[in-house]
């Protein structure tokens, strides 16, 4: 592989969980991917991983053989049909969702021993406990995803806040998913970089919006990737852009 | 026999300072014994119970009560006899399990739990959780109020604890103000929930007691796949508990956490409540008025 730079880790995270993380997690890893990146896709949900769920895929070995078994996360890395590699975790196994801070610490040494990706995306669990706090801080980049819920915009600041004032971290990008159109999305934003200016004293940096469409329930019951499906939608336009976004930031 | 071992038999082996009470089982034909110059009975044993001058009066009445005491046989030499009873005091304190002054399971007691909780959950496969707790701010206790306030609080604090504790878990006085909790079959979250209790349990119990005493506690979880030895566990959550004490006071530490975050510190102010509740509530009017500037 020819690419012997290392690659830039974007973590993908929403305090509160159902705002549609793993959504946004594969359709901007697929967007990525067509645009000739190389993209690693994480399952970082250990509780409840859920992204070779939503690709319909049924994995033989997962990121449960490398914390209890002897394998390294290389192992595990599988193609999938949306152009991007995926490191499965297995899903509804509780010594999963209580990993100690050694074995978090084993899988995110691994992950950066991982070579020839554009990009690794890191699809955490929801919440703010230690895993989803170690796999941001793993991140070069984190992503938050919010909708236009209350409950999901406090959780996400109570995530921005704990990043903080943990890890000191200042540096966050917001997807406002399941949004009516551009203006409700900047609006949304608008006010939680407003309150994380106003009481963390640092501004957000808004990546843009993804928009309602029909088109998304069906293609998650089909477990297909919307914007392959859709490559002509709104939606696929908004995870183009996101996409373009980001890489400006990775450049930076 | 047991309250006159706790009062110490050395001071009672000069026994002309012992006051010797006599419990006749049977009053009847007595002559002195040679030997010893105590009354004995010819035939039938006699009971002695052997005091030392510490024991208060109404206790004294409550021991002879018992009717129980040393048995000493016609050509015992009582001397021998005492320095015996002092060799199985010494024995019998070696083999004690529980704390002298608190009344919880000692030291001894807990390093043999501990091997018996790793092999069990080697065995079962089901987690088990240890606390390391610290007392905060105890050393005032004790400069101000002297040490025999001190050690009451000690006494007061773990009759407390020993009540609200769960029936399945070991609390033990791992010496001075330092106590270690055994809690089997507990995950670790569980665990820290459990620690969070017993943290806010101490700092209530404390500032009942009028004092500003907390606690720090460290946490750990022994699973299925851990491959340390009890002494490397023990370590290792006693460096939770040094984590938390190095980085303040009142605090609660396990893996995990990158550093000791203190308690409640994250959480979200009703400032910043209110103003993601005003900035979610009037979603339509902001975009209208947006639409009103354009």
């Amino acid at each position: 592989m020819k690419n012997r730079t290392k690659p830039f880790i974007v973590s993908i995270t929403s305090g509160k969980g159902g705002v549609g993380k793993t959504f946004v997690t594969t359709n901007l890893a697929a967007v990525l991917a067509r645009q000739g990146k190389k993209v690693l896709v994480a399952d970082c949900d250990l509780g409840l991983a859920n992204v070779d769920i939503m690709l319909g895929i049924n994995p033989e070995r997962t990121l449960k053989d490398v914390v209890f078994g002897d394998m390294h996360l290389r192992d595990v890395i599988m193609s999938t049909k949306g152009g991007f590699d995926l490191i499965p975790a297995s899903s509804g196994i509780r010594e999963m969702a209580q990993l100690l801070f050694e074995k978090i610490q084993l899988i995110k040494d691994m992950l950066l021993e991982i070579e020839g990706y554009d990009l690794i995306l890191l699809d955490t669990g929801a919440g703010i406990a230690e895993v989803v706090l170690q796999f941001n801080l793993l991140a070069n980049q984190n992503i938050v995803v919010i909708n236009r819920e209350l409950t999901s915009l406090t959780d996400a600041y109570a995530m921005v806040k704990v990043m903080y004032q943990v890890f000191s971290r200042q540096s966050f990008s917001i997807i406002a998913n399941n949004i009516a159109d551009e203006k409700e999305g900047a609006a949304i934003f608008k006010n939680i970089d407003a309150i994380s200016r106003r009481f963390l004293g640092f501004p957000l940096n808004y990546l843009g919006p993804v928009f309602q469409e029909d088109a998304v329930p069906k293609s998650l019951l089909k477990q297909e990737i919307a914007v392959l499906t859709h490559p002509r939608s709104p939606l696929a336009a908004n995870f183009s852009q996101i996409g373009r976004s980001l890489l400006d930031l990775k450049k930076a | 026999m047991k309250h006159a071992k706790k009062n110490k038999l050395s001071s009672s082996i000069n026994f002309r300072q012992a006051a010797i009470s006599k419990i006749l089982q049977n009053p009847s034909p007595a002559e002195k014994s040679e030997d010893t110059g105590l009354t004995t009975s010819q035939d039938h044993p006699e009971i002695f119970c052997i005091m030392t001058e510490d024991i208060p009066l109404e206790k004294r009445a409550e021991i002879l009560s018992l009717k129980k005491g040393i048995t000493f046989k016609r050509k015992d030499d009582l001397l021998t006899r005492l320095i015996q009873l002092e060799k199985e005091y010494a024995r019998l304190q070696d083999l004690s399990l529980t704390d002298e002054l608190t009344g919880l399971y000692n030291k001894r007691f807990f390093n043999k739990q501990l091997q018996i909780e790793i092999s069990r959950t080697k065995r079962t496969g089901q987690p088990f959780c240890l606390l390391f707790i610290d007392l905060d701010n105890f050393k005032s206790v004790n400069d101000t109020f002297g040490h025999a306030r001190g050690d009451q609080f000690l006494v007061d604090l773990c009759r407390l604890l020993g009540q609200k504790i769960r029936p399945t878990d070991f609390a033990c006085r791992y010496g001075g103000d330092e106590f270690t909790v055994i809690m089997p079959a507990t995950s670790l979250t569980d665990g820290i929930n459990i620690a969070q209790r017993w943290h806010t349990l101490i700092k209530q119990v404390a500032s009942a007691m009028g004092s500003n005493v907390s606690s720090c506690i460290g946490v750990g979880e022994y699973d299925v796949y851990s491959n340390l030895s009890a002494e490397e566990f023990i370590v290792q959550v006693d460096r939770e508990l040094y984590n938390a004490k190095k980085t303040g006071k009142n605090k609660i530490s396990y893996p995990g956490l990158a550093r000791a975050v203190k308690i409640d510190d994250t959480s979200i102010t009703p400032d910043e409540k209110n103003a993601l509740y005003e900035a979610s509530v009037p979603a339509k009017p902001t975009r209208k008025n947006l639409n009103a500037k354009e």
